[in-house]
């Protein structure tokens, strides 16, 4: 059986577990662990080791995807799920205090993974709070990091979600088409 | 209602799948009373004509491919948002009484090889105010929240009203469908546009954009090239410009009046939105016309006009959520004039492609702008897709300033991979709904 893996990481509450679950066809595993320290302050919950759902495409083959723990003091979990990944879809929590900050901290954590496969960025909380705009996160990106795609993005929203794989999977090879 | 030589005693066998078993029981009252006389449900697949599918329900996609690999007859897809699936007529939630009942009667029609009919706006059916589609609700299914009875969005009366074929010819006078929208719009006149209306045949939809007739070859004749070129400011999508730049200007609110009550979109250019007091299908059937910009007018608003919308109204939008819509609407598969189609072109920055129409081969030739600056003939071959989509997006992504001639991009790094795993690639895109 064909096994792929696409990552979903960023930090604590920009919606990794909800993202995983929009996508998965199966309840999602999740290791969620009442928070203690800051956290607590954002959610009651926290994932601890990862989130793990599947997408079947067929009988044979699989795409797992998981979701990273956000805290920083499970980032040992990082190095171990993106081995052998397809690409990471990375999620910011826009009513952070500072999502620049997290974005660069990511990025900078995830850097060799990403050169080697792909990223897109999926922004969440904007209707909570709409800056930095999409315009902004652009600006940044192209600065420091390249054009990568950034969009808005609900992880409660299937679709939102599988717009973000869709384009992970293209900017892999452009030149793919769907069904082959 | 439906004029023609339909017969009346065929009587269409309809089956459900995916469907919650509230949504059922609504949806068994409806064939019951309203649709019975011509409609009939049927539990079993293998005996039905047309599939009912919901998508707004729990693994959505695994039921909707086992569905596709049982069942190859017409489909009514119902959802919240369009999943812009081939060969599927999306009925939009909460589905409406009439709409059901008019996209079931253009099928019985469809499936019955009717003498050509024509389509009228059923008499029943009164228009409506702008839409009250509200953006950023539930994805649950409208029955789970309680709702009892269908309501709501109207497919099937705006399909009668928007019969315009979608390929609107260039020659075409266009005075008439700026004057008198409605009317144009409900001539359809052959079986063609009867599947064009139930959405059968094209991916192209009513709110849509059409990719124009030209073939490929027509974008590399000298004698046609001309065809694949269009002059903004002569469409309301040029209208549309210049009152965003006024409104930036004055630092105002604008209206910018369409129709001849008034009514036409308002500029808020300290937000970046608009709001739209128009409806979606006509908005795109003037931006398709030559000259639909014409008569617009605009009038300056007090400073402190605020939108009367909330800001989860979809008829509340970003300007350049707008104006990618209607630049791909008036596109028809050509690009502004003045475009190079041999010049290399690079992608500034994404589109918002969560919240703005994704065209046809959208991400593709974005992600291939953002690795390496491609021509748009470069693009079509390299891609292996045909010029007007090419040539739509490049109209589109010019109009909200995303694209550059060249390898204008001065950034550290031009990402994007290499796999050697195109195959599952492919196959995990056909899972998420991509279509190629």
């Amino acid at each position: 059986m064909a096994n792929y893996k696409i990552i979903f990481s960023g930090p604590v509450g920009a919606g990794k577990t909800t993202a995983v679950e929009s996508l998965s066809d199966t309840p999602l595993v999740n290791t969620d662990a009442t928070a203690t320290d800051m956290t607590q302050s954002r959610k009651a919950s926290t994932t601890v080791a990862m989130d793990y759902g599947v997408l079947y495409l067929d009988e044979t083959e699989r795409i797992h995807l998981y979701g990273t723990p956000g805290q920083q003091r499970f980032s040992f979990m990082w190095e171990i799920l993106r081995e052998g990944g397809l690409g990471l879809v990375l999620l910011i929590d826009n009513s952070r205090e500072n999502p620049f900050a997290d974005l660069d901290f990511y990025l900078h954590e995830f850097h060799e993974f990403i050169e080697s496969t792909a990223l897109v960025i999926g922004v969440t909380q904007m209707d909570r709070k709409a800056t930095p705009t999409l315009h902004d996160y652009g600006d940044h990106l192209r600065s420091k990091f390249g054009n990568y795609p950034v969009f808005e993005a609900d992880a409660r929203k299937r679709r939102d979600m599988a717009i973000l794989v869709q384009t992970l999977l293209y900017s892999l090879d452009p030149e793919v088409h769907a069904g082959v | 209602m439906i004029m023609g030589n339909a017969k009346a005693d065929v009587t269409l066998t309809v089956a459900l799948v995916g469907v919650s078993s509230r949504s059922r029981a609504v949806l068994n009252m409806f064939f019951a009373t309203k649709a019975g006389h011509f409609c009939r449900l049927v539990e079993d697949l293998s005996q039905a004509q047309v599939g009912i599918v919901d998508l707004d329900g729990p693994q959505a996609s695994k039921i909707l491919a086992e569905y596709r690999r049982a069942f190859r007859g017409p489909t009514l897809a119902m959802s919240v948002r369009d999943p812009e699936l081939d060969d599927t007529v999306w009925l939009a939630k909460p589905v409406k009484t009439n709409a059901l009942l008019a996209a079931l009667m253009a099928l019985r029609k469809l499936l019955t090889q009717a003498a050509p009919i024509a389509i009228a706006a059923p008499q029943e059916i009164t228009p409506e105010p702008a839409p009250s589609v509200e953006k950023g609700s539930s994805d649950s299914p409208a029955t789970e929240r309680g709702e009892p009875t269908l309501k709501a969005a109207s497919m099937a009366s705006e399909a009668a009203l928007d019969a315009t074929p979608p390929d609107t010819d260039e020659t075409a006078t266009p005075s008439t469908a700026v004057a008198k929208p409605d009317k144009a719009a409900m001539r359809a006149s052959n079986a063609s546009d009867v599947r064009r209306a139930a959405g059968l045949a094209e991916t192209e939809r009513r709110r849509h954009p059409s990719y124009g007739t030209l073939d490929d070859a027509d974008y590399k004749d000298p004698k046609q090239r001309h065809h694949s070129f269009y002059d903004p400011m002569a469409y309301l999508q040029g209208a549309v410009q210049k009152a965003f730049e006024v409104a930036r200007d004055r630092q105002r609110p604008l209206r910018l009046k369409i129709q001849s009550d008034g009514i036409g979109l308002v500029i808020f250019p300290d937000r970046l939105e608009v709001q739209s007091e128009i409806r979606e299908h006509l908005l795109r059937s003037l931006s398709m016309v030559k000259h639909g910009g014409d008569s617009v007018t605009v009038e300056l608003l007090s400073a402190d006009t605020k939108p009367s919308l909330s800001s989860n109204d979809a008829r509340l939008q970003t300007q350049s959520g707008l104006s990618w819509k209607i630049a791909l609407w008036t596109s028809l598969g050509r690009a502004p004039i003045g475009t190079d189609p041999s010049q290399p072109v690079t992608l500034l920055r994404w589109p918002n492609f969560t919240r703005v129409f994704i065209s046809k081969h959208a991400i593709r030739i974005a992600a291939l702008w953002s690795q390496q600056p491609t021509s748009l003939f470069d693009t079509a071959r390299i891609l292996e897709i045909e010029h007007r989509y090419v040539f739509s997006f490049y109209a589109a992504a010019s109009a909200i300033g995303i694209v550059a001639y060249g390898d204008s991009i001065d950034s550290k790094h031009r990402p994007g991979g290499k796999t050697t795993q195109s195959g599952i690639l492919g196959r995990l895109l056909t899972y998420l709904g991509a279509r190629d």
